[in-house]
């Protein structure tokens, strides 16, 4: 019985409830703001070992979720450059992990939502992440511009020139030509 | 190319509701629990090991060495008492552990208020706002057509970040002011204790897969460490295991006992949402 196995048990209590509440949109949030494949979990854990750091700066703050979501997006971000630098890595797609939800929902969801993720991987940065916080995660305009560090109108031209090329590929991804429907 | 004929089927209309079908899908895709409980404990790992993964900033030292914070410290003495007590018993056998369970039982229920008496139905508001958005992506649709014409606010989402949770926030700053104490060693950790960790990280491993097993764990720790430094948690995963095995009743009673006697405790809400799920 080693000191290690106390020690890897639990987290400290404070930084726990931030984990317990928020671990699996965090968790979300990198997915989709496009942590580098297999380093998803790494990511999920570098937020909350930042938060875990820099929880005096959290006092105050009006949403502890959004908080982290700004340090999600600063970590996905230099995972993202590392990825890079190292190799040509793609980002993560849908992972295994969801497939239970995906078996109760129709193909045409399916579809659309491999398509969605196909979409954002081929957003600029900034545009990804401000789509991801603005219609994934819902998270308020002003508060998103708070976290990408921009102003309210920036983030909504980012948003609408998001959202277009959103659609615009979708439109040609999701156009199945007659009789090749599965 | 027969492709024109699906981009007419698809127009931008259909776009639209493909991606308003794809987001309302996307928020729904939270990680499994499984998944997140080992996240958890690499994560814990990391805290109390100092680090070790790569990607920090340099400042790792200034990590708390150990999970014990004070409040943690303060139960790990009771543990240590209680745990002394459990070691002699169990000892002695089954009858023994089986003994100190029902004292703890007893002792539990005497300050327990009947079940029905505390509906656990409170405060599950922040749980899980996604997940309730009833009208979706209304931004999507809404919000294509503005996409040229970026005059007027895109009201995006149609509801905001569940509201600021004070109780967190302070549990939160104040925990955090107690834990850094870096008096506090590891050398205060006893093998009971390390035992109690390993029977919980059993149970939390177990509850994905067989709930059944996850269950009876808890009860082990029950009866071997029935005020033990981690009885928050082992209770949270007996209400967990007895939702997953539908046995919604035991679950709902379970709770009641919990809430009151940890009326503050950081687990109500996995609590909460474990009895929202049935």
């Amino acid at each position: 019985v080693t000191p290690d196995v106390v020690r890897a048990a639990a987290l400290p209590p404070s930084l726990a409830a931030l984990f317990r509440d928020h671990a699996a949109y965090v968790h979300r949030a990198a997915r989709h703001l496009g942590a580098p494949q297999g380093e998803l979990d790494d990511v999920v854990q570098e937020v909350f070992l930042v938060a875990h750091r820099r929880i005096a700066e959290f006092e105050g703050r009006a949403s502890p979720r959004t908080w982290l979501y700004g340090i999600c997006l600063r970590v996905v971000a230099n995972a993202r450059r590392r990825a890079h630098r190292h190799r040509e890595q793609p980002v993560a797609r849908v992972p295994d992990t969801i497939a239970e939800p995906e078996l109760e929902r129709s193909a045409d969801a399916a579809r659309a939502r491999s398509a969605l993720e196909a979409a954002l991987t081929e957003l600029d940065d900034t545009k990804r992440a401000v789509f991801v916080l603005v219609d994934i995660e819902e998270i308020a305009i002003e508060e998103v511009a708070r976290i990408v560090e921009a102003p309210t109108k920036t983030v909504y031209s980012r948003l609408y020139a998001a959202r277009a090329r959103v659609i615009e590929h979708m439109r040609s991804a999701l156009a199945v030509p007659a009789g090749e429907a599965p | 190319m027969s492709e024109v004929d699906g981009r007419d089927r698809l127009g931008d209309g259909g776009a639209r509701d493909a991606l308003a079908l794809a987001l309302s899908e996307a928020r729904r895709e939270l990680p499994p629990a499984t998944e997140l409980a080992r996240i958890e404990t690499e994560l814990a790992a990391r805290i109390g090991g100092g680090d070790g993964g790569g990607g920090g900033d340099g400042h790792s030292s200034s990590l708390p060495r150990a999970l014990l914070s004070r409040p943690l410290l303060a139960a790990a003495a009771i543990a240590l008492i209680a745990g002394g007590a459990a070691l002699m018993l169990r000892d002695r056998g089954e009858a023994g552990s089986a003994l100190v369970g029902a004292a703890a039982e007893r002792a539990a229920s005497s300050r327990v208020v009947a079940p029905s008496e505390t509906e656990p139905s409170a405060p599950r508001s922040a749980v899980d706002p996604p997940r309730q958005s009833a009208a979706p992506i209304s931004g999507a649709s809404a919000s294509a057509g503005p996409a040229r014409s970026p005059g007027p606010p895109p009201r995006a989402m149609p509801r905001r970040e569940p509201g600021p949770d004070p109780t967190l926030a302070t549990t939160t700053a104040s925990d955090v002011a107690a834990s850094a104490p870096p008096e506090i060693t590891q050398a205060t950790a006893p093998s009971e204790l390390a035992d109690e960790v390993a029977l919980v990280r059993a149970a939390r491993a177990a509850i994905g897969e067989d709930p059944a097993r996850a269950l009876s764990i808890a009860e082990r720790h029950r009866a071997q460490f029935p005020e033990g430094m981690l009885v928050e948690e082992r209770e949270t995963l007996a209400v967990e295991a007895l939702v997953a095995l539908a046995r919604h009743d035991e679950a709902r009673r379970r709770a009641a006992r919990f809430f009151t006697r940890w009326p503050a405790s950081p687990y109500q809400r996995r609590i909460e949402s474990a009895l929202a799920r049935r």
